[in-house]
């Protein structure tokens, strides 16, 4: 489930504890008009139910018919928060005064003018590698006089995070010989020492700057350059490699932590786990790939 | 709470939102509730202990320095010795916590102890519902249709507060209050519904203030003393209205008894304690009702008043509020706390008694025994009538042929002989001095007489269709009543001192007495300059009697609305069964329901209607769908039309076409749009799919 429209099945509505003070102060008054057979104080006390009444129509339908649509969200390491882009969208001709997106413990507050749509990003924390899902989103608002409030039922997003493994540099990188080919990181790599390569699809995750912009006015599509690394350093990065003495989690960390510098330093590198072995390369997609592994280890899903 | 109450019932809610969001108030908003709060404090000043007042602006100064330097609250020791204090100064002044005025000096303290405690944004949500009920509390002292205004206005600026707490961002200044209105205008109607079909009934709440019996000072007192009712010539507010079934009478026809004063103690008079008075009994011995009489019957609209006694006109035949007396002066059992009405048919014809001995005998006593000079005079009454009636009318000739004077601020008499001192001293007096003379005058020349204390007059409203009378405390006045032939008559001497006080009524006479010419001889101009006011000063009536009329309405329809009123409308509504409470529940909640509902229905958000280009669009679009094309919401325009060329090469010409002026008219900045409109119009309806 993407998309999320709150209709009126969705949306509940109860009196704040400023809305049961607000009936309490309603019932005295009530009081003091019968006892002094007061017609003004009346008057006034059913003023001020009917503004209630009216403030609890507003509430309500403040909040009934926004949409609200959970977008793709990028992956993370664990300790930064996992971002959830949702859009909520007005598509009345309402303003939508005032409105609390809830999820977990996230809140924001917005106001949306008609046809108005505004991009929230959702920033849960992450505390272990996997996917992790959106908390369920919820909206809320107690506009327009703070006497009701009303909430809708949680919004589950599918769309998940995927947390990669904490990078930790716990142990010396192995000198074991396995890396025979291995020069010193950032030796020989300089910035923008690369050769054309050729043409290719654009594919998510490739450089913004290497889209190849004249051939997207020609053609509608979207084009990158491919570049030849000159880089010829090669790193294997084994799970085999690394000390007894290291947990399980504790490795992939360790892992991660390589896969980011070569990654930084523009080698090609190779990541040897149990059973399965990403061959030599490097670029987003490699580098996306190996921690993909590094983060779904061991779990059924992957 | 209530999600637990509803589980029980097999209802579930979705979990409420973990964490309430909450947020800090504005500083903007916190001082418009400073100069709300600051409006309701002096606003006490009018209706309750000074004193009190005086340490509630203390409160309210303290957290106006706090809020103007970024300061928090004070600590908790102080709020605590703030509020002692409070209590202690309440129970000081007012004896206690009973009563209203104790009742409001309490909201007004606690209402600026609150605010200077705040510190969260709930804090000034409960600030903001104390004002509301203080507002409310108001009316206990005052409904007049301007304090209703106020009230309002008030009460709308605690909606726009509320609003503003409510809402965190950031908004222009007149929003709020727009916003606040416009919720209070729709909110009237359900109110009005409310008013009109709300059971009324009545109940006592022991727990709530007692009412206060603090009497109003220009009331008419239970007794007499000269000079007290020259002093309430000036109060002008109102002490009834009367509304006539048929004509008005003349003025000098309108007298209203109120309260009848047999007794007297030197030059002041009393009236009878009313439980040694007989009550008047359906038939009455000793006192015969002429029914031959034509009779005048009306509605009076009382102000709130604490007197029990009630004014009628001339003598009370059927009164519709309170039991007549012997005297026929009416006194009520219940005082109301606010305004009241009720109807009385009168006659014209004096009232007739058969008076016992014993009786004659009180009526004729009198405290001290004539001087010498004063047996002179007598003897000149007595010497050669025929009977009563003819020294009735040399006493009346006497005060007729001596220079007398009237003024609204006579001098004091002399205290051991103030009759002496009045009638051959000063010759200078109000009304209730006339009165008391005359009174006593007739009982030493053997004529059982009383003073009777009412209204004269009043003011005319002629501004709607049913014209009203307004009687003033500043009518207020005091006449004689001498028992000739079994019948009390009416004698007013002051008719003889001042007729314009008697024909034009109070208001002409206070004219005159401000411009100084009361008495002179360039009275009559003056007079007939007010009486025939011309120009200006004749709109400027008009204003007044319109303004008049207005308030009148008010008090007469939403003020005075009660039971019977209910029942009126009720009838006037069709409903004459005797259930009717659940006729009026059932008219409550189903007008007010209907109202909320066409509400909702009115507020629930619709979305944006499509344009014509993009309906036009849409047409194009389901003419693929046939064969198997169809858009998806993620698609543009121009990855459908990539589709659709793929799909059918042949029409790549006019898909190419629609498409372009599709995204011209709605993303373009053209200006021929209605051309392309039309263009695009015929474009899809000549567009046809076929295969190749």
């Amino acid at each position: 489930m993407s998309e999320f429209t709150i209709g009126r099945r969705e949306l509940y509505i109860l009196p704040t504890r400023v809305g049961w003070y607000y009936a309490m102060i309603l019932l005295a008054l009530f009081g003091i008009a019968i006892k002094f057979d007061n017609q003004a104080a009346f008057m006034m006390l059913f003023i001020l139910i009917a503004v209630g009444m009216v403030a609890m129509v507003y509430t309500h339908n403040n909040v009934i018919g926004v949409t609200m649509n959970a977008q793709p969200s990028q992956s993370v390491f664990v300790g930064e928060p996992a971002v959830f882009p949702v859009v909520i969208k007005n598509s009345s001709r309402k303003l939508r005064r005032a409105v609390w997106l809830i999820s977990g413990g996230f809140h924001r507050l917005t106001s949306l003018r008609s046809g108005d749509s505004e991009l929230i990003h959702i920033k849960l924390p992450t505390l272990q590698r996997g996917y992790r899902n959106c908390d369920p989103i919820s909206l809320s608002s107690q506009y327009p006089i703070g006497v009701f409030f009303c909430w809708t039922k949680r919004f589950l997003s599918a769309q998940r995070c995927l947390v990669y493994p904490q990078p930790l540099n716990l142990i010396p990188f192995p000198d074991d010989g396995s890396n025979e080919g291995r020069q010193p990181a950032n030796a020989n790599v300089m910035m923008g020492a690369e050769d054309y390569a050729g043409m290719k699809n654009y594919q998510a995750g490739d450089r913004l700057r290497d889209i190849h912009w004249p051939s997207l006015a020609k053609t509608n599509k979207l084009v990158s350059i491919q570049y030849e690394n000159q880089s010829n350093s090669s790193v294997n990065l084994s799970w085999f490699s690394l000390p007894q003495h290291l947990n399980t989690e504790d490795r992939l960390s360790q892992l991660c932590y390589w896969v980011c510098d070569a990654e930084k330093s523009g080698a090609r590198y190779q990541l040897e786990m149990p059973n399965h072995t990403i061959e030599f390369d490097n670029g987003r997609i490699h580098f996306h790939e190996c921690l993909r592994v590094l983060a779904l280890w061991g779990q059924p899903d992957s | 709470m209530i999600a637990g109450l509803l589980e029980k019932f097999g209802i579930s809610l979705p979990p409420l939102p973990s964490t309430p969001p909450t947020h800090e108030a504005q500083r903007g908003t916190l001082l418009q509730l400073a100069v709300l709060i600051g409006f309701a404090v002096i606003m006490h000043f009018k209706i309750a202990d000074p004193r009190i007042g005086y340490f509630a602006v203390i409160i309210y100064a303290l957290k106006l320095g706090l809020v103007l330097r970024h300061k928090a609250a004070p600590n908790r020791l102080a709020m605590m010795l703030l509020t002692i204090v409070s209590l202690v100064l309440i129970i000081a002044f007012y004896g206690g916590w009973n009563g209203q005025r104790a009742g409001i000096s309490f909201l007004v303290l606690l209402v600026a102890l609150k605010f200077l405690e705040s510190r969260g944004l709930r804090d000034y949500f409960v600030v903001c519902l104390i004002l509301y009920f203080l507002a409310a509390s108001s009316f206990l002292f005052d409904s007049s249709i301007l304090s209703i205004v106020t009230v309002v206005i008030y009460t709308l600026m605690i909606t726009s507060i509320l609003l503003q707490l409510s809402n965190p961002t950031e908004t222009h200044w007149s929003e709020p209050i727009k916003v606040g209105t416009l919720m209070v205008v729709k909110a009237l109607p359900i109110a009005i519904i409310l008013f009109l079909f709300f059971p009324r009934i009545q109940g006592s709440f022991g727990f709530l203030p007692s009412q206060d019996r603090a009497q109003n000072p220009s009331e008419l007192a239970d007794n007499l003393v000269a000079g007290d009712i020259a002093q309430s010539a000036f109060n002008n507010s109102l002490a009834f209205r009367v509304i006539f079934d048929g004509e008005i009478p003349s003025r000098d026809k309108l007298y209203w008894r109120a309260k009848v004063m047999p007794n007297e103690r030197g030059f002041h008079w009393e009236v009878n304690d009313i439980n040694s008075q007989d009550r008047l009994t359906q038939k009455p011995t000793g006192v015969t009702a002429t029914t031959a009489e034509a009779t005048i019957s009306y509605q009076i609209l009382h102000e709130k008043s604490a007197d029990k006694y009630l004014p009628y006109l001339d003598t009370a035949k059927k009164p519709g509020r309170g039991q007549l007396l012997n005297d026929f002066s009416v006194v009520q059992t219940k005082i109301e706390s606010s305004t009241f009405s009720y109807s009385g048919i009168s006659s014209p014809a004096p009232p007739t008694e058969i008076l016992s001995e014993r009786k004659i005998n009180t009526l004729l006593q009198r405290q001290s025994q004539p001087s010498a000079k004063m047996q002179v005079l007598l003897t000149k009454f007595r010497d050669g009538a025929k009977d009563n009636q003819e020294i009735v009318a040399r006493i009346y000739q006497h005060f007729e042929n001596t220079p007398f004077k009237y003024s609204l601020m006579p001098p004091s008499l002399n205290e051991f002989e103030p009759m002496e001192d009045f009638l051959f001293g000063t010759q200078t007096g109000y009304c209730e001095h006339y009165a008391s003379a005359f009174t006593i005058l007739a009982r030493w020349s053997g004529i059982p007489a009383r003073v009777v204390v009412g209204y004269q007059g009043g003011r005319i409203i002629n501004t709607s269709d049913s014209p009203f009378l307004e009687v003033r405390y500043s009518d207020a006045h005091a006449w004689s009543e001498v028992w000739l032939d079994g019948a009390w008559i009416r004698v007013d001497p002051t008719a003889t001192i001042s007729p314009e006080r008697i024909e034009f009524g109070m208001d002409a006479l206070m004219e005159l007495w401000d411009s100084g010419l009361l008495g002179s001889d360039a009275a009559g101009l003056a007079l007939s300059n007010y009486l025939n006011p011309k120009g200006v000063s004749k709109m400027l009536r008009d204003i007044q009697d319109s303004w008049r009329n207005i308030t009148y309405q008010w008090n007469k329809w939403v003020l005075n609305y009660n039971f019977q009123k209910q029942q009126e409308l009720l009838a006037g509504l069709g409903f004459k069964n005797k259930h009717n409470i659940y006729n009026l529940v059932a008219i409550m909640f189903g007008g007010a329901g209907l109202l909320l509902l066409f509400y909702f229905w009115r507020l629930i958000p619709r979305p944006v209607k499509r344009s014509e280009a993009q309906t036009s669009y849409l047409k194009f679009v389901a003419k693929f769908s046939k064969h198997g094309l169809s858009k998806y919401a993620s698609d543009s325009p121009n990855e459908f039309a990539e589709k659709a060329r793929q799909a059918f090469p042949h029409l790549s010409d006019d898909i190419n076409k629609i498409t372009d002026y599709f995204q011209q008219i709605r993303y373009g900045q053209t200006k021929e749009t209605p051309d392309k409109l039309l263009q695009l119009k015929r474009a899809v309806r000549t567009f046809k799919i076929y295969q190749a």
